[in-house]
């Protein structure tokens, strides 16, 4: 990987860590429980957790900023209303998680904006007028992907989560995560295939 | 080892995510196989492009207000709830003076009487038929049970 984007993925790993350092000074179920009875400044807690995380869920679903901030809020919102469901022996996200997947599914739904929508939300750093064409199919292709490889793909690349992580956040065993990964990989990469030289 | 299992095998090793058994099994097979080989080199291009996708970072100030502003419509929702409510209670309970008055007030023509009370009574049918719209259409939906 050349420096450059080894830099840019080290940024962002560097924002999960904090989160994670965070996590560390107050276990996430004694806030939850202090939720559960209606404390609404610990739901803020909550919310400064797993902001970031949200946002950047949302805007690679909905490729909107300001849809992407409306979303991951109305999110927190719902779960907020709906935390008595939650069991507190599990982990927060990968069940806020199911929660805003649905609300960027609705929209986009809604909005129909899925072959309108401008790529507002992404962008390639370098040599960006010529990977131009290329960052367009790219994203048409992610889009194209069934849901099931179309989240692995968000949530390896522009969450940088593990295997593992990935796994639990969709509730499936390694295994699938791994053979989804390998087909969304493979279908992605035949469709830029042109703009990197290779063989079709 | 069959080519398929090799490449899918290369993917997880370009995440990192491959045990050291699996590691040595794609080594040794790249080592002999050209077909192989030439997925590992362009799977490797395709990961150099998605690691330079990025996504847009909003305003540092867009976090400062993030939490406040799931809190404050946190608040506004639970203001409405209670203005709905109240409004209710004094509606239903203007409607019943406004219906008492209307039968014991005998200036009023018993045809205007009549007439109003008809009004009435068309808007709580409607109503009950909305609500009752609404919750058969609810009993009906598919993705009801997906979790919104």
């Amino acid at each position: 990987m050349p420096e450059e984007a080894a830099v840019q993925r080290e940024f962002v790993v560097h924002e999960e860590k904090m989160v994670m350092v965070d996590e560390k000074a107050r276990p996430e179920n004694e806030i939850i429980a202090l939720v559960k009875k209606g404390d609404r400044e610990a739901y803020r807690e909550i919310v400064e957790r797993y902001m970031k995380r949200a946002y950047y869920l949302a805007l690679s679903f909905v490729r909107n900023s300001q849809d992407a901030m409306d979303i991951s809020q109305d999110a927190f919102i719902r779960a907020f209303r709906k935390i008595k469901k939650f069991d507190t022996k599990r982990d927060f996200f990968p069940w806020f998680y199911k929660l805003l997947k649905n609300l960027c599914l609705d929209h986009l739904k809604r909005s129909r904006r899925i072959h309108e929508v401008p790529l507002d939300g992404v962008r390639i750093l370098k040599k960006e007028q010529e990977d131009r064409e290329m960052k367009e199919v790219l994203w048409r292709g992610i889009e194209n992907l069934p849901m099931e490889q179309k989240e692995v793909i968000i949530l390896r690349y522009f969450q940088q989560l593990s295997y593992k992580e990935i796994a639990e956040t969709v509730d499936k065993p390694i295994g699938t995560v791994m053979s989804s990964l390998y087909y969304a990989k493979r279908k992605l990469k035949e469709a830029i295939g042109r703009f990197l030289g290779f063989d079709q | 080892m069959d080519h398929q299992k090799i490449k899918e095998l290369i993917s997880s090793f370009m995440d990192g995510e491959l045990d050291e058994e699996n590691k040595k099994l794609v080594e040794e097979h790249l080592d002999e196989c050209p077909e192989c080989r030439k997925e590992f080199e362009e799977m490797g291009k395709f990961e150099e492009v998605m690691g330079k996708m990025e996504l847009k970072k909003p305003a540092k100030e867009a976090w400062k207000i993030y939490g406040d502003s799931v809190y404050n419509r946190l608040e506004r929702r639970i203001g409405w709830i209670l203005l709905s409510i109240g409004a209710m209670i004094i509606l239903f309970f203007g409607g019943y003076r406004m219906i008492e008055g209307l039968i014991q007030d005998p200036s009023i023509p018993l045809l205007l009487k009549a007439g109003i009370l008809a009004v009435l009574g068309g808007l709580v049918i409607l109503l009950v038929s909305l609500i009752r719209e609404q919750l058969f259409v609810h009993k009906r939906e598919r993705y009801k049970e997906v979790e919104k």
